[in-house]
């Protein structure tokens, strides 16, 4: 799309995490995304703190690209009795972001609770008192978002999110198409081709079908959603969790519980990473048969989820109103919680050191943005390097083929390069062996190929020889894959570093294995005449 | 080819022993090589291998062939010399080719082979005996007037002490040498005393595995020296022509790894005093059949060393066949039938009339993985594509696609010569050819090779026996991508055991196909990318204000598939579409299409990079 503005949802300094991150890793991951094309930057806190949103802001500011400050929205304007979060909360959150850069203003109801009238009121008074262009965006989980949708255009917001109509409705965003017929020939009219949304919309109905495994098997909207407040995004996976755990029948208790659970924390703003604590202790409650009473009792012993002790701590940030002071005392057992921004406390990390750690875990060289990913995932960014080094880029791969495989002599094409494509046709799968491999038979551009394939259900009889933990420092793994032909150390010997252990041949040419360290030989694993495979255990020493 | 067809290149001499069918006590490559010789001159061919062979390439290039050491290991089958002459025998073969390793240069089989009544394509055992022994043969040449390297004589394998002070009167560093064989095996360099009888140990131990007798000798190290040979042909006659010389300094740890033809640093008296102190080894020494003088130069005095003759048919010979355009297997068959050098029949012209023609390089393509310290692979060749085209030429063992690697023998898998008239052209073409390989199942050393024939100090011949061992930057080459491999692999996971992010959801009964709407013929319209470029952030803001349509983000491409699919919707459903956005939606605001989940689910559930979705 060279010629559309390409937006992303940035959690602040949560970055595209779930946990604080410090500074640096947050202005590095902005500037890269920057350079990778990001157009619009839409920025959030999980808590409307405009002291935690400022380090992402700055950020993007400096990259010279679009600015967009989301305001969440949780509450009830239009309900005199939900005070806490009325409209000149908004309008002072919405003057404090301007204040700090924002080039537009973006209405965040990720739950999809802004009411018609709440969204005109919203939409109306911050664009008045901040000038700036608004942008509205909710979720469709109670059924007539876009009741709100038109209230907000009416009321003159500047942009509004929706999707296409085959991906819209429920936790999704309203209706795109719907919208935009609706506007037609209005004012407000959006100008765009009713035919090319609704081909488009053809197009995501089919890939919707692949996806079909990943529904959340919802059927209408839900007016509940009044009730829980929870966000769209949180709530598909909710329920699922729920199902997981076996207790999708108690749902309405589940979902009375989130309420409640808010209500202790004295009304906060839910949604990534917050929406995720109130999850977790609603949880709790449920599968511990936990009340209010139980969790704010002094006298009863609760072990609290991780992600609510941290929260109280003030990892996420500072809740509008504060913590309630007695359930904190509680979940923090005294210790004294931050009241700063997390991030002010972090020190900068090394990225250059970062990088090298991570190049030394996968084996390879890491571009800047693979360094970013690792910054903040180290560990899902590893495992996907791994991933990637034994099966490429399977992101080529078509779809039904990645979630489904292929049936004998189905016939796909890959393009793995601009003017390379591989034309891959499956012939046959072989029976499992012994070792539990069976050989799957493809034609390659028409040349037979076939892959060696561990069968996972199948049973295994073939004992592997065990495979040196080199990284324990005490554990010596061939060098080459060969035969023993020569034992010179033996158990119990003391040996330095270098000297010759044991000799190793394989296809007539003989290498010697050494010590790599000083130490005692506590178990000599190789014996003359014996097969190994490179990285077999030979050796076990200690100091 | 049918055995006894008439021999095209003339009428045969009286005195002539006439070779209808050859045995070639040989395998892989050379085996195969010697019968496509064979073949040619109309000549039957049997072939004999090991139970480990019986799927070896070879066996199916002979017109018969036939299992032998049933019960032995896989390198003593090809070693008994009885057994192979009772094969030969019973197979009506009236000839022996050996090859080169195994018993090619054991002068016992070349006797057993004569006094069985069998021609046996090589010198006769005095020769090799006289020549064999690399002792034997420096003491010919000193007699010969051809200067030769400080050695001792054969080790005393056991006595240390003895060993230790006949080193230390040659003076380190020194190498340590089998007697017999060559190939680099039971080769070791010795720089201080205290690692001399490890080495000389190793190096027997090898010895013995390799050739089946372990004796060892030293001999002085020459610090930047060049490893130049000269090929011999002698026919029973008297008659001794050169076929001039090979350079083979590019060697790793004593194994060459490239050889050309003509060595590219001799001008044209060099190369006369280097073949003529070939010729007068072999004229010393009595010889037959083809052999090679092997010599080291001093690259910083120019002076030449004599160090041995190998009396066989080389590795490396390819470069010799392509550059004076004499087939030196057909030469050695003709030799050993009685035609004499210079005859017409002999196909071997007198040397006045021996030239060299263009330049020639070999590359052996073995299966030794450069990124693991060279060490040797086997298992089977999932794919097996090779190079073919004008100046290319390949002598391959068992290698094809499903063939597979044993880890008995030798990890050569194909010599791969090119040639060309000139240096540049050879070396290029050489690049172009190994490219142009796919060898999948095992790793190869391919990439290694690339990186030597691209050396500016390869193509200037810039080097010495040290080259590789010094110069770390061959080393560092591209991970070969695999892209194909791989993704079979993973398509066989699929297949196998399921993608696990889809388990217990089976696909619907009906799915179509997304179609992807056909690409627009012109460039999509400017949109509001281009504006923010032209108008910058605050400029941008304003037009906002002032635009009276409805600006609309669509979020399918990550809030709405994040909160109804659970974010899995991958790149490759998405990058299809964004061409229809640009080119029919220009008004579109913006697209939200990366960030919140997106970032991780593609990591961790679909294995994609984030940042790739955005290209």
């Amino acid at each position: 799309m060279p010629n559309l503005l390409t937006q992303m949802l940035l959690r602040a300094s949560n970055g595209v995490g779930y946990t604080n991150y410090p500074d640096n890793v947050v202005r590095y991951f902005v500037q890269q995304s920057a350079d990778a094309g990001m157009d619009l930057f839409r920025v959030f806190d999980s808590l409307n703190w405009v002291e935690n949103m400022r380090v992402a802001m700055d950020a993007v500011l400096e990259t010279g690209k679009l600015l967009e400050a989301a305001i969440c929205y949780t509450g009830d304007t239009s309900d005199p009795e939900r005070s806490k979060y009325d409209l000149k909360y908004y309008v002072a959150l919405g003057r404090e972001m301007k204040a700090a850069g924002a080039h537009i203003l973006f209405i965040k109801d990720m739950a999809g609770l802004c009411k018609p009238a709440a969204a005109a009121t919203l939409v109306k008074a911050l664009k008045e008192e901040t000038g700036l262009p608004i942008h509205f965006h909710t979720h469709d989980t109670s059924g007539i978002a876009a009741a709100s949708v038109l209230a907000a255009i009416e009321a003159g917001a500047d942009a509004v999110d929706a999707a296409m109509d085959s991906l819209s409705g429920l936790t999704s965003q309203p209706n795109l198409g719907a919208i935009a017929e609706a506007l037609r020939n209005s004012p407000r009219d959006t100008l765009l081709d009713g035919a090319a949304l609704r081909s488009i919309s053809t197009y995501w109905e089919h890939v919707r079908n692949l996806y079909s495994g990943f529904e959340a098997d919802f059927r209408s909207g839900t007016s509940e959603v009044y009730a829980h407040e929870i966000p769209g995004g949180q709530y598909t996976n909710l329920r699922q969790q729920a199902r997981s755990m076996g207790i999708d029948a108690r749902w309405p208790e589940v979902a009375a519980t989130y309420a409640q659970v808010n209500a202790m924390f004295g009304d906060i703003i839910k949604v990534t990473p917050t929406s995720k604590v109130v999850g977790d202790l609603t949880l709790m409650m449920i599968t511990g048969g936990l009340t209010p009473e139980d969790i704010l009792s002094p006298d009863k012993e609760i072990a609290f989820p991780y992600s609510v002790v941290s929260f109280f701590r003030g990892d996420i940030g500072q809740p509008h109103g504060g913590f309630p002071a007695q359930l904190q005392k509680k979940i923090l057992k005294g210790a004294a919680p931050l009241t700063v921004r997390p991030g002010a406390e972090m020190a900068d990390v090394d990225l250059e050191a970062l990088q090298g750690e991570a190049e030394h875990k996968i084996g390879r060289k890491i571009s800047a943005r693979e360094l970013s990913s690792y910054t903040m995932y180290p560990a899902v960014f590893a495992d996907y390097a791994a991933a990637r080094r034994t099966n490429g880029n399977v992101a080529q791969v078509p779809s039904r083929t990645f979630f489904y495989g292929m049936e004998t002599d189905d016939e796909i094409s890959i393009e793995i390069e601009r003017g390379k494509t591989l034309i891959i046709r499956f012939l046959a799968l072989g029976d499992a062996d012994e070792s539990g491999m069976c050989t799957v038979f493809f034609e390659l551009n028409g040349q037979p190929r076939s892959v060696r394939i561990q069968d996972m259900g199948a049973a295994t009889a073939l004992q592997p020889n065990r495979v040196a933990n080199v990284s324990s420092g005490s554990e010596l793994g061939a060098p080459m894959p060969g035969t023993v032909v020569s034992v010179v150390a033996k158990t119990g010997q003391k040996v330095s570093r270098g000297d010759t252990l044991l000799a190793i041949e394989a296809m007539k040419m003989e290498a010697a294995v050494t010590a790599e360290r000083d130490g005692t030989i506590t178990e000599m694993i190789a014996e003359v005449g014996m097969e190994v495979y490179a990285k077999d255990l030979l050796v076990v020493f200690a100091d | 080819m049918i055995a006894g067809q008439a021999n095209t290149t003339g009428p045969l001499k009286a005195n002539m022993k006439k070779i209808h069918k050859v045995l070639v006590a040989n395998r892989s490559e050379i085996a195969i090589r010697i019968m496509r010789a064979a073949n040619e001159l109309g000549i039957g061919t049997v072939a004999i291998y090991s139970k480990e062979d019986r799927f070896a390439l070879h066996r199916f290039k002979a017109d018969e062939s036939y299992l032998i050491g049933a019960g032995k290991g896989p390198i003593e089958a090809y070693l008994d010399i009885d057994e192979i002459i009772r094969v030969a025998r019973d197979a009506g073969a009236d000839a022996i080719h050996p090859g080169y390793g195994f018993l090619s240069e054991n002068p016992d089989f070349s006797d057993a082979v004569e006094d069985a009544g069998l021609n046996f394509i090589g010198p006769p055992g005095d020769v090799m005996r006289k020549l064999g022994s690399k002792i034997a043969a420096r003491a010919l040449a000193v007699e010969a007037g051809v200067p030769v390297m400080p050695a001792t004589d054969p080790l005393p394998v056991g006595d240390g002490a003895e060993i230790a002070r006949l080193a230390a009167e040659i003076g380190y560093p020194m190498m340590v040498k089998a007697t017999w064989g060559g190939g680099g095996r039971g080769m070791r360099v010795v720089e201080t005393a205290d690692a001399l009888i490890e080495n000389v140990e190793a190096a027997s131990r090898e010895a013995e595995a390799a050739f089946g007798n372990g004796e060892v000798y030293l001999e002085k190290l020459v610090a930047n020296a060049r490893h130049v040979e000269v090929q011999l042909l002698a026919d029973n006659h008297g008659n001794m022509v050169h076929l001039f010389e090979r350079d083979c300094t590019v060697q790793r740890r004593h194994q060459k790894v490239i050889e050309r033809a003509p060595a590219p640093y001799l001008d044209g008296a060099g190369r006369q005093a280097l073949c003529e102190a070939g010729l007068k080894i072999a004229r010393a020494a009595g010889y037959r059949n083809a052999g090679t003088a092997e010599f080291l130069q001093s690259a910083d005095t120019g002076d030449i060393y004599f160090i041995e003759v190998n009396p066989r048919i080389q590795v490396e010979h390819t470069v010799t066949d392509w550059v004076t355009g004499i087939g030196l297997v057909q030469a050695q068959i003709r030799i050993a039938e009685g035609a004499a050098i210079g005859d017409e029949n002999s196909g071997v012209p007198a040397q006045e009339d021996i030239r060299l023609y263009g330049r020639a390089i070999q590359c052996r393509v073995t299966t030794e993985d450069p990124e693991n310290n060279f060490t040797p692979d086997y298992g089977r060749l999932t794919a097996y594509l090779s190079a073919a085209g004008f100046g290319i030429r390949l002598d391959a063992g068992t290698a094809f696609s499903g063939a597979l690697i044993t880890r008995y023998y030798d990890s050569l898998l194909v010599k791969v010569t090119s040639w060309a008239p000139d240096a540049k052209t050879t070396a290029a073409r050489m690049d172009r050819a190994l490219r142009e390989f796919r060898i999948r199942g095992v790793a190869t050393n391919l990439r290694f090779l690339e990186s030597v024939i691209n050396h500016p100090k390869f193509l200037e011949a810039d080097y010495t026996t040290n080259f590789i061992d010094q110069t770390p930057e061959l080393f560092h080459f591209p991970v070969r991508r695999d892209r194909a491999t791989r993704l079979l692999n993973f398509l066989g996971q699929v297949i196998v055991n399921g993608n696990p992010e889809v388990k217990d959801h089976p696909l619907p009964a009906h799915v179509s196909q997304p179609i992807t709407p056909l690409p627009a013929t012109e460039p999509p319209a400017a949109g509001t990318k281009q504006l923010l470029d032209q108008l910058g952030p605050e400029g941008f803001a304003a037009w906002m204000l002032d635009q009276e349509r409805t600006l609309i983000t669509d979020t399918t491409m990550r809030d709405a598939h994040q909160s109804l699919l659970a974010t899995r919707v991958r790149t490759y459903d998405i990058a299809r579409i964004a061409p229809a956005y640009a080119s029919q939606l220009p008004g579109m605001f913006s697209m939200e299409c990366w960030g919140g989940a997106t970032f991780d689910v593609a990591m961790r559930f679909l294995n994609e990079c984030p940042w790739e979705r955005l290209a």
